[in-house]
């Protein structure tokens, strides 16, 4: 065994040191990414729309969809013996959002530019922001915590950038960003939103705390 | 710069021109470091493309050759050179293809032969710009289509529009009396019958065969009845002819926006009738670059 043991060694060691240099390269790559990149940003160049001399948005498809759960406006909770009607004022923000995580914002071209191919190509209206504001009246149970929960009618486009420059940026006149994806509120098709009423049982603590 | 060309778009495009970009792939797709990328998880990344020279490619038929000449022409009057590509495709849907495979980086290409060369998009009815977009792969462009259109037409004579109006199939619902349906091409694959305009825009019409003499005429865009006669083609805009508006399909790169933007100036102008005349002219023996040059002139298109 130990002869077969060190018989093998410079083997092993030539491969620790191989396996070394690749995990030591791997690590500097992980380190600085932008050694290798050496271009600018999907963020930088969206945001070159701006002073581009092309910049076009060329869409490849498009879906509505339900976006993820979640609450609105304050929890109520039914301490009483009798179910309680009770009322919730909610207001919720929908902000656009996309796959390079520039904020949406009209104050970009490139915003500006997605906004009017979406509208154009697929007829539906475009918000950056968009704001509900309600009120709901719930019956809760007694001794029972009730809530609102809300799934967003959201819409999403799927492209790619397009951007030319006069002079060279990075060292290249045409740059792209490909698998670009930006979600928003669905102004025009609300049935994929829903806000429905949850409730349920008071634990002991939320009696102790709320009761 | 143009390279040696791969066949596959999508490779095309990501190209990496240099070796340290090669090992940085490498050891990218090797650790998935999505900071390659240069951006968050969802997917999207950056890439780039050099300029090309722009190749004209045209499937050898009289009217591809003759819009061909004309996009050189208002390319070369932007300040962009271009040049003629020597291979000739054996069709309008090969020369689309070539574009997307990087042999050539322009072509005029038809709304519905193209869909049907590259299916598998989201379509939207009625809205063939969004549709073109969304059939093609990334760094080929559809730009604005032309008036013109190839394939078959719907056709009234100067005298039946002005009689009743017409613009478009949607204006015969006004129409009192009964006209009649038919021409040489009302037999052809795709040729409107009095049921499908019924359909697309209640209006009865009665068939006609191929009566040359029918109010309504069904005819190929090359027919030169078009141009001798002086008639009027009708818009559609339900689509009962499928579309086949001729427009630039570019390879990105090739066209920048000051080219993109002589190539628009002609669209308006280039109806089904011009182009029938024009493809007319360099079937007789014509030379495509003069009967392109006399007539952009005519327009006020060119010096």
């Amino acid at each position: 065994m130990a002869f077969a043991h060190r018989g093998n060694g410079s083997t092993r060691r030539f491969r620790t040191a191989g396996t070394l240099a690749a995990l030591t390269m791997g690590a500097s790559l992980l380190a600085a990414p932008q050694a290798f990149a050496a271009g600018p940003t999907q963020a930088e160049l969206l945001k070159a729309c701006d002073w581009a001399s092309l910049c076009n948005f060329h869409p490849q498809s498009y879906w509505g969809y339900t976006g993820p759960k979640h609450q609105v406006g304050s929890t109520a909770y039914n301490c009483g013996t009798n179910t309680n009607q009770h009322r919730i004022d909610w207001s919720d923000t929908t902000t656009a959002a996309n796959t390079v995580g520039v904020s949406v914002s009209a104050s970009y071209k490139f915003s500006l530019v997605f906004e009017a191919s979406v509208e154009t190509s697929y007829s539906h209206t475009w918000e950056n922001s968009h704001t509900d504001t309600e009120s709901n009246t719930i019956n809760i149970s007694p001794r029972s915590v009730g809530w609102l929960e809300r799934g967003t009618s959201k819409q999403q486009a799927k492209g790619w950038w397009e951007i030319q420059f006069k002079n060279k940026y990075y060292d290249h006149y045409v740059w792209y960003i490909y698998d670009f994806q930006q979600s928003g509120f669905n102004k025009d098709n609300p049935s994929y939103g829903y806000v429905n009423f949850k409730d349920r049982k008071m634990t002991s603590a939320e009696i102790g705390a709320h009761c | 710069m143009r390279d040696a060309r791969n066949s596959s778009v999508i490779s095309r495009m990501h190209r990496i021109h240099s070796p340290l970009g090669m090992l940085a792939l490498a050891v990218c797709s090797l650790l998935l470091l999505s900071g390659c990328a240069g951006g968050p998880a969802g997917g999207s990344r950056a890439g780039h493309a050099e300029r090309e020279p722009a190749v004209i490619g045209t499937d050898g038929s009289a009217e591809s050759r003759v819009v061909a000449a004309i996009y050189r022409e208002l390319l070369a009057a932007a300040g962009q050179k271009a040049r003629t590509s020597d291979t000739a495709y054996v069709s309008p849907a090969h020369t689309a293809q070539a574009v997307v495979d990087g042999e050539i980086s322009i072509a005029p290409a038809y709304e519905s032969t193209m869909l049907r060369a590259l299916p598998g998009g989201q379509t939207l009815p009625g809205n063939m710009e969004a549709t073109l977009s969304m059939a093609l792969p990334p760094g080929i462009v559809a730009l604005p289509a032309a008036a013109a259109q190839r394939g078959l037409v719907v056709a009234v004579t100067e005298a039946t529009a002005d009689r009743y109006g017409l613009l478009g199939l949607d204006d015969l619902g006004a129409v009192k009396d009964r006209l009649t349906l038919g021409g040489p091409a009302s037999g052809d694959p795709g040729a409107p019958s009095a049921a499908s305009v019924k359909k697309a825009y209640g209006v009865t019409l009665a068939p006609a065969g191929t009566s040359r003499t029918a109010d309504v005429l069904v005819l190929r865009s090359s027919d030169p009845a078009l141009a001798r006669g002086g008639l009027v083609v009708l818009g559609d805009p339900e689509s009962v002819v499928p579309p086949e508006h001729v427009f630039p399909l570019i390879s990105a790169p090739a066209v920048d926006a000051t080219g993109r933007a002589a190539l628009a100036r002609v669209n308006d102008l280039l109806t089904t009738g011009q182009l029938a005349t024009l493809a007319a002219s360099v079937e007789a023996g014509g030379a495509p670059g003069k009967a392109a040059r006399t007539w952009l002139r005519a327009q006020g298109l060119l010096r």
